[in-house]
């Protein structure tokens, strides 16, 4: 973090949230164009399409209609039929495929709300990083926020199955929410958590386990970084110096000088000088020269403070 | 507990994250496997929105801007030499996308007729009753620095890069980093005390 007040309100502003990067994820699966890999993919690619095509044509006279759209309008809710039958009503970002008979609705985020005829033999799915919803004939509602999916019916039946292995069968006026399970999913879900005052324990805990989940460096440096912020803000003085120690260990995390500040004011107001020396390298110069651990470059004091 | 540790056979390729890359997936991400560059898409992800965010001035868009970088990245990240150049190459594709979304927001400014200007999401109603007022008066100084200072303060004070970072992203030595660096918290205190910013 700078040290600029300033820059760090500007930085903590400019920061790109989950939210964000779902909403940018879904603008970019919206428009991406094949990779190009050459000619001969391409005429290979075109070959069996062709080829693909006359079967088609001469050996399946009834196929189900292919459907595609894409929902990119969070705050604004609106209805389609996307398929005889199905009526959808969408308030957030996700992809419909599949045919008209089977659609399939990957959904990213917000709120989508969904009306299918029953007995029309239609089988509707819904997808989310979280669960799995398949329905026959219902009206039922699928939220995807920060703290995980959650599924409410109106009518009819619908089967849940979350990523956690865990299922629900749900019937009117029944709702089940499935929790995130990839590490992205549980950082959303942790800060969701903080911004809503949960307990500290609970918030911990969706911490490990996104820390224990397969992620990239950046969304590991934010958890490790959060772990580290709740514990600190907590009474274990001593459990916040070593996950900021960790954190610092790993040399693949970013958010260094931040969690260093952090391990160095705890480190030192439990045991001055010697707390703070293992993170003082990580801080710069200037910082540690204006601050009070400046006493512990200078002499090597391990003064404790009163 | 799980540790992102660099392998023997990794390379480091990003200076925000840190991140590192395998040999292999590399090769994949050059022979264009498509499994490969969406991951690699998805660790840069956060990095070039915010490098969007904080360099694209007035009356430009972001995320359309992020968007159009990842667009070019699908296309040409596999023709990127060797990992190292990546975090370069990154920088520089966001900044000529920014500068095309500059030039066509100056365009837009002096055509005639009924060409709508594009409303500057950071200046909607919303958004500026979201921030405050000191976040405002930030991106208007930083709107105001040259490009190249803005590009190592941005890099520097606000992502808390080190100079060799800043310095290998930049495409620069070091020593010019740092000198440009000290001139570019000259220039932003200097434009703060106009702006009437406390520094």
């Amino acid at each position: 973090m700078p040290t600029d007040p300033k820059l760090t309100a500007y930085a903590e502003h400019t920061q790109a949230s989950p939210a964000d990067l779902t909403r940018l994820r879904a603008r970019i699966r919206a428009q991406r164009t094949p990779h190009a890999g050459g000619l001969r993919p391409l005429l290979l690619g075109g070959a069996a399409l062709a080829l693909a095509g006359l079967l088609v044509i001469i050996a399946i006279p009834a196929t189900p209609e292919p459907i595609a759209a894409t929902f990119d309008g969070l705050g604004t809710a609106t209805a389609t039929e996307v398929a005889p039958g199905v009526l959808v009503t969408a308030d957030g970002i996700g992809d419909l495929s599949g045919t008209e008979q089977a659609p399939v609705l990957a959904w990213s985020a917000g709120t989508v709300a969904l009306s299918v005829e029953p007995g029309a033999g239609l089988d509707v799915r819904v997808t989310t990083e979280e669960a799995l919803v398949q329905v026959v004939g219902t009206v039922f509602q699928v939220e995807r926020g920060p703290l995980g999916t959650q599924v409410g019916v109106t009518r009819g039946q619908v089967a849940v199955t979350c990523t956690d292995g865990s299922t629900h069968s749900l019937t009117a006026d029944r709702h089940a929410t499935c929790l995130p399970t990839s590490a992205t999913g549980l950082l959303g879900r942790a800060q969701a958590l903080r911004a809503g005052g949960s307990t500290a324990e609970t918030i911990l805990t969706t911490i490990d386990r996104g820390l224990s989940a397969e992620s990239t460096s950046a969304i590991f440096t934010e958890l490790s970084a959060l772990q580290v912020s709740v514990l600190a803000e907590g009474t274990d003085t001593t459990a916040a110096v070593a996950a900021a120690a960790r954190h610092l260990a790993n040399p693949a995390a970013g958010r260094r000088a931040e969690v260093a500040r952090i391990g160095a004011t705890l480190g030192y107001t439990s045991a001055g000088c010697s707390g703070a020396a293992p993170f003082i390298a990580e801080l710069p110069p200037e910082e540690v020269a204006a601050s009070a651990l400046s006493m512990c470059n200078s002499s090597g004091g391990a003064a404790k403070p009163r | 507990m799980r540790q992102l540790e660099p392998n023997a056979d990794s390379v480091a390729l990003d200076g925000t994250n840190r991140s590192t890359l395998s040999a292999q997936r590399w090769e994949a991400v050059q022979r264009g496997d498509a499994p490969a560059i969406d991951a690699l898409c998805e660790d840069w992800l956060p990095t070039v929105l915010q490098w969007c965010r904080r360099l694209a001035g007035p009356r430009i868009d972001p995320d359309q801007a992020a968007q159009e970088v990842f667009l070019v990245v699908l296309r040409r990240v596999h023709t990127v030499q060797r990992p190292a150049q990546l975090p370069s190459w990154m920088f520089a594709v966001t900044r000529r996308v920014l500068a095309q979304h500059r030039r066509r927001a100056w365009v837009r400014r002096w055509m005639p007729g009924d060409v709508p200007e594009v409303a500057d999401p950071r200046r909607s109603p919303q958004a500026r009753a979201e921030r405050n007022e000191l976040v405002t008066q930030v991106a208007d100084v930083l709107d105001q620095m040259p490009d190249d200072l803005r590009a190592v303060l941005v890099l520097c004070d606000i992502e808390d890069r080190t100079d060799p970072e800043a310095a290998e992203i930049l495409d620069l030595k070091v020593g010019t980093a740092k000198s440009r660096l000290r001139r570019a918290r000259a220039r932003f205190k200097e434009l703060c005390i106009k702006n009437g910013i406390a520094p």
